[in-house]
């Protein structure tokens, strides 16, 4: 148990790899197996985080009950979303989704009512009261525990849950004809199956966990604010799918692991470049373009992906 | 004897590597001759003529053009040195002027646009009329005229027509077959056509190839392939 | 009616930049059916090609006006070699394309914060001055670099039009609009009409990189937060037709300025866009003037 008394920077970092994985793994779900190209996929991100902050921290609600509806409202909106955008052309897809995302960042910031706007918003139910009364009764037993180990451990917890509940759906018959519909529009309509329905089902259920990792984030973060929901985290999120090739679950939790983990977050601690701070996080992100576009270039099947996963994200 | 303007020599190629529609084909088209492929459908016909634009692979064989190989040449290309193409469908610029889409023709001859635009416009005195309207507002047949009158904008020496009555109203077929009689005599070029309308092709043809399963199962002159009846059994429909 | 007048010339001003930006990203698209998400980056490098001349080289601002649309167009042809034609080359599909682009979104826009910082600056110019009859006459404001916004534009893109009737090049660039593989059979050399195209494009949102620096400001999101409003007024006017954009600016400006009164949030600008958009795409999604052929 030493181990959690001091996890350290690189702790931290585990916990922001693992709130990426599940992020991802709903980009995976969608893009991946719906063949949706949803570019909006911080939307539900940002759902999550403030619909759970909100409802835990100005209504009382439980955190369990909290993070459940968030990941209700965030499914929901999905649908909604779905709705009119799912008809529409691919890269017609991507521009609107990238732009509902920046509708709900802009909302954020200007209903200072709901939100706070850019001042940012607390989530410190769990780090105050959970964790500091965990910690008090394990000290009690002589355990030492990080004020960030519940959360990590949480998280890593989730992350194998998320992987392992996705792993299964996408093997009862509902995974089997979603991917069928990916394939084949055509064929899946003449079965008599809804393809459209099954779309909108992969858009809520990638919703759901991007909710899940917006919670997450808040309260890792325990102090959030608009700017935290730029589209540069769909972004992220589809350099690890990429990476790790489309339709992967455990190539994805291994790329969140290396992309926003080692690369993103944790460089900081492994590169010295010698540059000031604010050059060093520029040169990072000029490195996860660079590598997006290598990736895309050269691998577009990924790391783990087969090239005909790329081939039938086009129809 | 002259070159032929146009020569195919043992050629073998398709779309995909591995998949060789064309397997060995020898045809030419001399000077002012208008020769055209029939045979079945998948015979090969279009991917032939496509296989001499530059628009299917080769993968051996050759292409000569007034005896210079050619073989590979991309399409622009092959423009310059003097073939023209009109595709099956979609052979016009829809949302360009007629005006515009001979222009676009005689792109790889600028000095020749003025000059050949009035020419096109006296071979084709419907197109006059139609100059400033978009050629995808035109109708089936003005179209064609449109297609071919692009085609020949630079003067070529050899015209590739790749099913030019395809998808026309029958009262119109006639009427391009005239056309590409006229264009012939007029412009002194040498046409290779592909024809579904076997009969009527070779009724103004100087000679014919009949194309089977990617090779030439049968070459003769317009009228010897007409009245042959093996020809007429397997490829004319009967007699 | 003050207020509605002066909604009028703010509308025109931002109708004229958006135009300006909007043109060379839906020729891009007309003839490489290629949705660019680094065309706003591109324009962020427009303005600070223009903070580098007149405030690191304190030269006078007039020459970033041609320094910017050179340098933005440079960039732009050499994207077409390095990364545009050599994936068209190994037949990339959609999600591909639009991904490359997203990384060289990022790629821009980091590179150009790691050289320049992340701070919001100025040019070193009066930014304050305003037309002095407009204000007299009217009682209205025209701020001078508004007023240089609506008359470049209006020169630039009148030229673009005749450019793109007119001459040779113009009609091949329509041309590939319509259908690439005809026109390659032509006889276009479309490789180079595709350069043109790119090296248009960038010059034309180089141009309007440096008018937003000089009526917005300069920091390292200025075109990417200006994109999906530019991405309105393309979608809105009708993706692939350059005078559809140049309506859907107007349109989308207009409707940005006076919507803003009546929801009565300036902040919400930006959203109106979007939103409008989206319905256009819901009811009609090749636009006002765009064909139905360029959505399919």
């Amino acid at each position: 148990m030493e181990l959690l008394a001091e996890i350290g920077p690189w702790g931290a970092v585990a916990t922001v790899a693992g709130i990426y994985a599940i992020f991802a793994m709903g980009l995976q779900v969608q893009v991946g197996h719906g063949g949706v190209d949803n570019f909006g996929q911080v939307a539900f991100f940002l759902i999550g985080a403030y619909a759970s902050t909100i409802l835990v921290e100005q209504h009382g609600m439980g955190l369990v009950a909290g993070t459940l509806a968030g990941m209700a409202i965030a499914m929901v909106a999905a649908v909604i979303v779905a709705l009119p955008t799912l008809r529409l052309r691919g890269d017609f897809l991507a521009i609107t989704t990238l732009a509902f995302g920046e509708i709900l960042r802009n909302v954020a910031v200007n209903e200072r009512g709901l939100t706070k706007g850019s001042a940012g918003i607390d989530a410190f139910t769990f780090r105050i009261d959970i964790v500091r009364e965990l910690r008090r009764s394990l000290r009690d037993q002589d355990i030492l525990v990080d004020r960030l180990a519940p959360l990590l451990i949480l998280t890593w917890v989730l992350v194998l849950v998320v992987a392992l509940v996705t792993w299964l759906l996408l093997r009862t018959p509902w995974g089997r004809v979603l991917r069928a519909v990916r394939e084949d529009d055509a064929a899946v309509r003449a079965l008599g199956k809804n393809a459209f329905a099954y779309r909108a089902q992969a858009m809520a259920l990638g919703a759901a966990w991007a909710a899940l990792a917006g919670t997450l984030y808040a309260w890792n973060q325990v102090h959030f604010s608009p700017s935290g929901f730029e589209p540069i985290v769909t972004f992220a999120g589809f350099v690890i799918i990429i990476a790790a090739g489309l339709g992967t679950i455990w190539g994805t939790v291994l790329m969140a692991i290396l992309i926003q983990g080692v690369l993103i977050e944790g460089s900081r601690y492994w590169l010295d470049t010698g540059l000031p701070n604010a050059q060093e996080a520029s040169l990072r992100y000029m490195v996860v373009g660079l590598a997006l576009m290598l990736i895309v270039r050269f691998r577009p099947q990924g790391l783990f992906g087969s090239r005909a996963e790329m081939a039938a994200a086009d129809e | 004897m002259s070159a032929p303007a146009l020569s195919i020599e043992q050629l073998v190629g398709g779309y995909v590597v591995g998949v060789d529609i064309l397997r060995g084909i020898d045809l030419r088209v001399n000077p002012c001759e208008i020769v055209t492929i029939i045979g079945p459908n998948g015979a090969g016909k279009s991917t032939l003529v496509k296989a001499a634009f530059g628009l299917a692979k080769v993968r051996t064989g050759r292409v000569l053009l007034d005896g210079d190989d050619v073989t590979g040449c991309r399409p622009n290309e092959l423009v310059r040195r003097g073939i023209g193409y009109v595709p099956q469908r979609q052979n016009v610029f829809p949302t360009l002027s007629v005006r515009d889409n001979l222009m676009i023709g005689g792109i790889t001859r600028t000095e020749l646009i003025a000059e050949r635009t009035e020419r096109m416009f006296e071979v084709f005195p419907r197109l006059k009329e139609r100059e400033k309207q978009a050629a995808g507002t035109l109708s089936g047949g003005e179209r064609q005229m449109v297609a071919f009158a692009r085609a020949l904008m630079p003067r070529p020496s050899v015209l590739l027509l790749d099913e030019p009555s395809a998808g026309l109203a029958p009262r119109i077929v006639g009427e391009v077959f005239e056309i590409i009689q006229r264009v012939r005599d007029e412009a002194n070029v040498s046409v290779l056509l592909v024809e579904q309308n076997a009969r009527r092709a070779l009724a103004i043809s100087d000679r014919g190839y009949v194309l089977d399963q990617g090779m030439t199962a049968y070459e003769g002159t317009g009228t010897e392939l007409l009245a042959d009846p093996k020809v007429g059994e397997l490829y004319l429909g009967g007699a | 009616m003050d207020e509605l007048a002066q909604a009028v010339l703010n509308s025109l001003t931002a109708g004229s930049l958006y135009a300006l930006a909007a043109v060379g990203l839906t020729l891009v698209y007309g003839v490489l059916r290629l949705t660019n998400f680094a065309h706003g980056d591109m324009l962020t490098l427009g303005a600070y090609v223009g903070y580098a001349i007149n405030v690191q080289w304190n030269l006078p601002l007039a020459l970033a006006f041609v320094a910017a649309p050179v340098v933005v167009a440079a960039f732009a042809v050499g994207t077409e070699y390095v990364v545009w034609r050599p994936l068209r080359r190994a037949g990339a599909g959609l999600l591909q394309k639009l991904l490359m682009a997203i990384g060289l979104a990022l790629f821009l826009r980091y590179a150009i914060q790691f050289v320049w910082g992340g701070d919001r600056d100025f040019y070193e110019i009066d930014n304050t001055a305003t037309i002095a009859w407009v204000r007299d006459a009217f009682d209205l404001t025209l701020g001078f670099y508004d007023l240089l916004t609506i008359v470049i534009s209006l020169v630039v893109l009148v030229g673009v039009a005749l450019l793109l009737a007119r001459t040779l090049l113009g009609t091949s660039m329509r041309a590939l609009s319509d259908d690439v593989d005809l026109a390659e059979s032509s006889g276009v050399d479309t490789d180079r009409t595709v350069v043109w195209t790119w090296a248009l494009s960038g010059a034309l949102v180089g141009l309007a990189g440096v008018l937003a620096g000089a009526t917005i400001n300069v920091y390292p999101t200025l075109g990417w937060d200006l994109l999906l409003t530019i991405f309105a007024c393309v979608i809105v006017g009708g993706i692939g037709s350059a005078y559809g954009a140049l309506l859907g600016s107007y349109v989308i400006a207009f409707s940005q300025e006076f919507l803003v009164l009546v929801v009565d949030d300036q902040r919400y600008k930006t959203t109106i866009g979007f939103v409008i958009m989206v319905l256009v795409l819901l009811v009609r999604p090749q636009g006002i003037l765009g064909s139905k052929r360029a959505v399919n």
